[in-house]
């Protein structure tokens, strides 16, 4: 029937009513053409390499198509990351750690990002996605797809069907079209991904300045430098003492920066820094002699003493410097003075003589010593040259030599630093010398302009004496400042836990309740007592440093354990080496009898025990006379204990801190 | 050679598929003489001839579902009986029966007299009106195209089709079908109301003098080859892959189960439904001239394929939940290609 349909055939027939005009639409009617064209057969077969080469390039645009979306959709997250952590770090100018954990945080989103673009790149939504998508735009009703799935089968599998339907779609194949089939999309978040880049690009060439000056300037009052009220009272009480006794007026003027320091701190109205820049400023201005020169000032007097002490007359004087007691080195200066003067029972001319000497000795003192460093220096100056020279001229040193070298230079340095130590020593007894040295050079013409010299000497070394004085008084003010620093670097050292723990150590001090195992226990006491030693052990009985007890009395119900002794005895000064027999001691007796016993301490009122004392103040809150004598004499002991390194340098903070929280109130 | 062959194969083939569409395009237009539009039911009914299965028509009364499947019998001249089910129906009137013949040569001899289901196309009108017992009378029949009875086997000729109806509004008196029978419908097919227009032509054909003579144009033979025809169509298998993708989707213990599935189905569609997709994708391809069924044939034929096989839940029946939503939510969310 050739290409006619059997209905029009039946129709020509007469057998049935004329058929409907059906729409055969491609299969029918392509292939009913195709029949007979065998030649085409062969080329059509292989064209289905054309469907296959259209169907990948439709897959490959929906995969790109879904790579976008995928990307563009998840991109906000990474944009928004940067953008706030530039901003971040722009605006606060972070430590490096922050840096680096905000750059953690931007490579893993970043990471994440990739990781699903690619997922989304990589997934295939199926083998025949890209027959599919051309099935649909061109509404082929899966003739591509069916055709790649058959043609992917080995000929000797195929049914006649299966080869029809390849021939039907390959008719088709020229006129597909991938890229109107699946067009590129736009996803819907561009705009969003395009404001996000555009505002990091430019966030990045944003500079943000911070004026730091202004933060300082104006602190917040959560940072502002808190301390204890306890520590904040100690601290002015030390001011009020210190400004009680009449001082130079560069000492005065530091108590008063001190005191007003103290109030700052006090009410809240300092940073930690600031306190600091205070501190250092007050303890700079306070920088006076170094230890080394204050040595050698007294090696000075010493010196002067010595030679002073050559003579019968001016012994005593001698004798008084050397003890560094210049008060009645000025005394004695007066005495020599009115004995030179007096008329009456003049001196001797060998007593005048050698006083002459001794004057003059002790005049000459700072130079003689300058004289001997300079020859030293010289020695040793004019060795090191040699040894340098040796260099120049290009003559390895040997290492004996090179060690001489360095030797020679440390010894100059040592000797430049004693000479400097000297001078500045000379400079302070400068007055003295010279009144020394004329009353030397009158002492033998006139002996009435000599004693005017020398109590001219009186008067200067009563200058020397005040001048001391006043250095002293800086060097307690400047321990006390330490003791503020070192409370404020403690305090800042592990931030509120350490305030926390500071707080708690202030409770047990004052007698707070403690931790259990602490604190004294109940006993009882029997017989006459005597207040024992106060002992400060660190390695226990034996290495203790004892201070004499006071008149002691009949123990008293209650009490503390060691620390007190009661009853008449007095403690070893060495470990013991025996031990008693029987160490184990004896076995227990279970069916002994016991009967308790009950004693009373008699009140004979002849003085409370220390622990006694101790006790008693830390109910009232540290007041009472008794026990400020006690608190000096333990507080006295600790401090000697600590200046002569006894207690490591970590605890002695704690030590010092324990005295001023059970320090006597008012 | 080997060109040579496949050329002439494939002419073969394209001619076969030209004279299937061609019949099948006559035999609409015959049925078309008395059935106005109902297309989809008309398209639908002839699937399930060629299928060899049978087809389940729901409708109101009147819309023309008994006419519908006499027009089909009397178009293809094959053998017709109509069988009205009520609830005093007795298997044995649609089997048949035992009787005594008594004739003066043999004397009294057993013969059995075959019942109406023994016919190329039973019509069984208002199928929900006769007793579960009646209505199981059926099942053999349509599942394996014979009829034991006693100790004897009758074997149903070829094509054989069932076309049940049921009335979807009238709940009194009526016995649902049992699962296992819904099971053997190839197709349920809904007969809606007709349209303005077809109503117009509904009302000129009937109160008229006129009187549409409907003539056979199939015969049996030709029917047996398009069956075959069918069975010879190839299919994919990213398509059939999506049937039964489609297929596990109706059910709830897959795990991958959609949220109407999840909520409102019992129990998901059979492997029969599964089989129906396929031949039913097979024929639509067919009807459209094409060598192969493509997804959008399986879509097409879901909801007439599945729709009586998916059970629903009490919360389902409570809710008015029908299962032709729960096919349109799997078939709008289910990806072509996994």
């Amino acid at each position: 029937m050739g290409d006619g349909s059997a209905a029009e055939g039946r129709a020509s027939m007469g057998q049935v009513p004329p058929a409907p005009r059906v729409s055969l639409r491609f299969a029918s009617v392509r292939a009913a053409r195709f029949l007979g064209a065998s030649k085409a057969l062969g080329k059509s077969l292989q064209q289905i390499s054309l469907l296959r080469v259209k169907a990948r390039n439709a897959e490959a645009r929906a995969r790109l198509n879904r790579l976008f979306a995928t990307a563009f959709r998840w991109a906000p997250g990474p944009l928004g990351y940067a953008a706030i952590g530039l901003t971040y770090v722009k605006v606060v100018h972070p430590s490096d750690g922050s840096s680096g954990w905000l750059l953690l945080g931007g490579g893993l989103l970043v990471g994440a990002w990739l990781g699903i673009s690619a997922w989304a790149w990589l997934r295939r939504a199926g083998q025949s996605e890209g027959g599919l998508l051309l099935d649909h735009f061109h509404e082929l009703k899966g003739r591509v797809g069916n055709a790649l799935s058959f043609a992917e089968l080995p000929l000797s599998e195929r049914t006649p069907f299966m080869e029809a339907a390849i021939l039907d779609a390959v008719r088709v194949g020229p006129e597909l079209s991938p890229s109107r089939a699946v067009p590129w999309l736009i996803p819907r978040e561009t705009p969003l991904v395009v404001v996000l880049f555009f505002g990091l690009l430019g966030l990045s060439l944003l500079e943000v300045r911070v004026v730091r000056e202004a933060e300082r300037a104006a602190p917040k009052a959560s940072q502002a430098l808190v301390l204890a009220t306890d520590d904040v009272e100690y601290f002015k009480e030390i001011s009020a003492r210190l400004a009680e006794a009449p001082h130079a007026a560069d000492v005065n003027q530091a108590i008063q920066r001190f005191n007003q320091l103290v109030l700052d701190i006090g009410s809240e109205r300092l940073t930690r820094d600031e306190v600091f820049r205070r501190l250092d400023a007050l303890e700079r201005d306070l920088a006076d002699a170094s230890d080394a020169e204050k040595a050698a000032f007294e090696q000075a007097l010493k010196d002067r003493a010595s030679a002073l002490k050559s003579s019968q007359q001016s012994r005593a004087l001698g004798e008084a410097l050397e003890r560094h007691d210049m008060a009645n080195a000025e005394k004695e200066l007066k005495k020599l003075a009115e004995k030179v003067r007096q008329q009456k029972q003049p001196l001797n001319r060998p007593d005048l003589e050698r006083l002459k000497k001794a004057l003059e000795a002790a005049s000459q003192q700072t130079q003689k010593r300058l004289e001997r460093i300079e020859a030293r220096r010289q020695e040793l100056s004019s060795q090191a040259r040699g040894l340098l020279n040796k260099k120049k001229d290009q003559k390895p040193l040997s290492a004996q030599e090179a060690k001489e070298q360095k030797e020679a230079e440390r010894k100059l340095e040592r000797l430049d630093r004693e000479k400097r130590e000297a001078t500045a020593a000379g400079k302070g007894l400068a007055g003295l010398d010279k009144e020394l040295a004329e009353a030397a050079q009158k002492l033998m013409k006139e002996a009435g302009l000599s004693a005017k010299d020398l109590e001219q000497g009186a008067e200067q070394m009563n200058r020397t004496a005040q001048s001391e004085s006043s250095q002293q008084e800086k060097q307690q003010l400047k321990k006390r400042l330490e003791e503020l620093r070192e409370l404020l670097r403690q305090q800042g050292q592990a931030g509120k836990e350490q305030m926390k723990r500071l707080l708690r150590f202030g409770q047990r001090a004052r007698g707070g309740k403690g931790v259990p195992g602490e604190g004294g226990e109940p006993g009882e006491a029997n017989g006459k007592g005597q207040k024992g030693p106060i002992t400060l052990s660190r390695n226990g009985p034996g290495e203790g440093i004892d201070i004499p007890g006071g008149p002691g009395k009949p123990g008293s119900p209650g009490g503390q354990k060691p620390g007190q002794s009661q009853g008449e005895g007095s403690q070893g000064a060495e470990y013991g080496t025996g031990h008693a027999d029987g160490l184990r001691g004896d076995s227990t007796q279970l069916d002994g009898k016991f009967k308790d016993v009950s004693v009373v301490g008699a009140d004979t009122g002849e003085g409370a025990a220390s622990a006694e004392v101790i006790h008693g103040a830390a109910q009232r809150g540290f007041t009472g006379r008794g026990y400020s004598k006690v608190y000096t004499d333990y507080r006295t002991v600790a401090e000697s204990v600590i200046s002569k390194d006894e207690v490591p340098a970590g605890y002695r903070f704690y030590i010092r801190r324990y005295f001023q929280l059970i320090r006597p109130r008012e | 050679m080997k060109d040579e062959s496949i050329m002439s194969e494939n002419q073969s083939v394209t001619q076969e598929v030209l004279d299937f569409q061609t019949k099948v395009a006559v035999l609409r237009q015959e049925i078309g003489r008395v059935i106005v539009g109902q297309k989809e039911v008309v398209d639908g009914v002839i699937a399930c001839l060629l299928a060899g299965s049978h087809a389940l028509l729901e409708g109101v009364p009147g819309l023309g579902k008994t006419m519908l499947v006499r027009t089909l019998a009397q178009a293809v001249r094959l053998d017709f009986s109509r069988i009205q089910f009520t609830p005093d129906l007795m298997p044995a009137d649609i089997i048949g029966t035992t009787v005594i013949d008594e004739s003066a040569n043999a004397g009294k001899v057993f013969e059995f007299r075959k019942g109406p289901i023994f016919s190329h196309i039973v019509l069984a009108d208002e199928v929900n009106r006769a007793t579960p017992k009646t209505q199981s009378a059926l099942l053999e029949a349509m599942q394996e195209h014979r009829v034991t009875v006693g100790r004897t086997t009758y074997t149903i000729e070829e094509p054989y089709l069932v076309m049940a109806t049921q009335n979807p509004l009238e709940m009194e008196g009526t016995y649902p079908l049992p699962e296992a029978q819904l099971d053997r419908f190839f197709y349920k097919l809904a007969v809606t109301f007709p349209s303005r227009e077809e109503l117009h032509s509904i009302v000129d054909r009937t109160t008229t003098l006129h009187e549409a003579e409907v003539k056979a144009v199939l015969e049996r033979q030709e029917i047996l080859g398009m069956q075959k025809l069918v069975r010879r169509v190839a299919v994919a298998r990213h398509v059939q892959d999506y049937a039964v993708r489609l297929l596990q989707a109706t059910h709830v213990q897959t795990g991958k189960a959609f949220d109407k599935v999840q909520r409102f189905v019992r129990t998901g569609a059979s492997p029969r439904g599964l089989q129906a997709m396929l031949l039913g994708a097979k024929i639509q391809a067919l009807f459209d001239g094409r060598f192969a069924p493509g997804i959008e044939d399986i879509r097409s034929v879901a909801p007439l394929a599945l729709r009586h096989r998916i059970l629903l839940n009490f919360e389902g029946e409570a809710e008015g939940v029908t299962t032709d939503a729960v096919i349109e939510q799997i078939l709008s969310q289910l990806p072509e290609s996994a």
